[in-house]
């Protein structure tokens, strides 16, 4: 066949046009041309760091370190930040919900209670409810932590801690019918621990029901 | 003889076929000259699903292949994201603290760092990386 000047040009530039379009399609589908395009749409510095654009304000730094501190158990320490940062945020509620937890494991429940107070008691949750009420319990102010037990119980009826500390304290006004009731309650969903059986077994003494108390600390000794 | 018309029609012809063929080569040619950018995006797509493991996997691909910075650090940034939320704490601790090198005192970096170092029961250290975010870390002093 014969080829014509006019095929030779034809099939010269049909080539170099596919060479083109392979390189041309290579080039635009590169990943950090689009994102170069997007961060410029976007303003951002793409010498910086593009992945990073966020900012961690203090106050978040500072709330992390109150709780780690709080767990290490440098609670004076731990207290010291939450000061700091709730002057700085005073209506994190959550924060002055830990602090006054804090403050609590520190020893100072009127501190505790007095913070505690600050907070609407619709925001506060159940967790905090509790703290309050041992708080109370920790001044011997069991009125006011009775009703704060029974409501929680109310919601949570399978908690068998916060039922025990009702026990207890019940128990410690020397109120042992209500205190046993509470007591069977708990052995009912723990009928396995030995603890919660021998106190139990106490009240049973204090009750005057010797026989009773003999059997379940039978029970704990098998 | 072949008429006008069938010359044109060859033409035509040869010319999608040459289309058809770059556009072909082009996509072999990016699979295989720019396989990071592949994992990278395999990676993205695993992570947009949270299909943590994969995308892990993929990320790992992306950077042994080459992928250069600053996208790099991204993904090995997130990549430590996901260990974490995977629970692999002292792999993505061992992540920050590199890219930590790379890019000193960056208050993200330094942030999620202690934040997995509290997550791991490393309450020490995480202390000492908030006080450092709060520049109220002096070391002579510290202890």
């Amino acid at each position: 066949m014969r080829i014509t000047t006019t095929r030779f040009v034809f099939s010269l530039v049909t080539g170099f046009f596919g060479l083109m379009l392979i390189l041309f399609s290579d080039y635009i589908n590169s990943p950090s041309i689009i994102e170069a395009q997007e961060n410029l749409a976007q303003n951002q510095n793409q010498n910086q760091y593009p992945f990073l654009n966020e900012e961690i304000p203090d106050w978040k730094a500072r709330w992390e370190l109150a709780k780690v501190l709080s767990y290490l158990k440098r609670y004076k320490e731990s207290i010291f930040e939450y000061e700091k940062l709730l002057k700085e945020k005073p209506d994190l509620i959550e924060a002055k919900c830990e602090m006054a937890n804090v403050l609590f494991w520190n020893g100072e429940q009127d501190k505790a209670i007095a913070v505690f107070r600050q907070i609407p008691e619709e925001k506060l949750d159940d967790k905090s409810k509790l703290f309050i009420a041992d708080a109370y319990v920790a001044q011997k102010n069991y009125d006011k932590a009775e009703p704060i037990y029974r409501s929680y119980l109310e919601k949570h009826p399978e908690d068998a801690k916060a039922r025990l500390k009702l026990a207890e304290m019940l128990s410690w006004q020397k109120r042992y019918d209500e205190s046993i009731a509470q007591y069977e309650m708990i052995l009912k969903t723990v009928p396995n621990d030995i603890q919660i059986r021998r106190k139990y077994a106490f009240v049973l003494i204090w009750a005057d029901k010797q026989t009773q108390a003999a059997e379940e600390l039978k029970k704990t000794l098998k | 003889m072949q008429t006008n018309q069938q010359i044109k029609q060859k033409q035509y012809l040869c010319f999608i076929v040459l289309l058809v063929l770059s556009c072909y080569f082009s996509i072999t040619a990016y699979h295989v000259f720019h396989r990071e950018w592949i994992f990278y995006r395999k990676g993205q797509d695993a992570f947009l699903i949270k299909d943590f493991s994969e995308a892990i996997v993929f990320y790992q691909q992306a950077i042994a292949q080459g992928l250069k910075k600053p996208y790099s650090s991204k993904v090995r940034y997130q990549t430590a994201e996901m260990l974490s939320y995977t629970k692999q704490y002292e792999e993505a601790c061992l992540i920050y603290k590199e890219l930590l090198e790379e890019y000193p005192n960056n208050r993200v970096l330094q942030f999620a760092l202690a934040r997995v170092l509290t997550w791991n029961n490393q309450f020490e250290e995480a202390v000492i990386e908030y006080k450092k975010i709060l520049g109220e870390y002096h070391e002579n002093h510290y202890h």
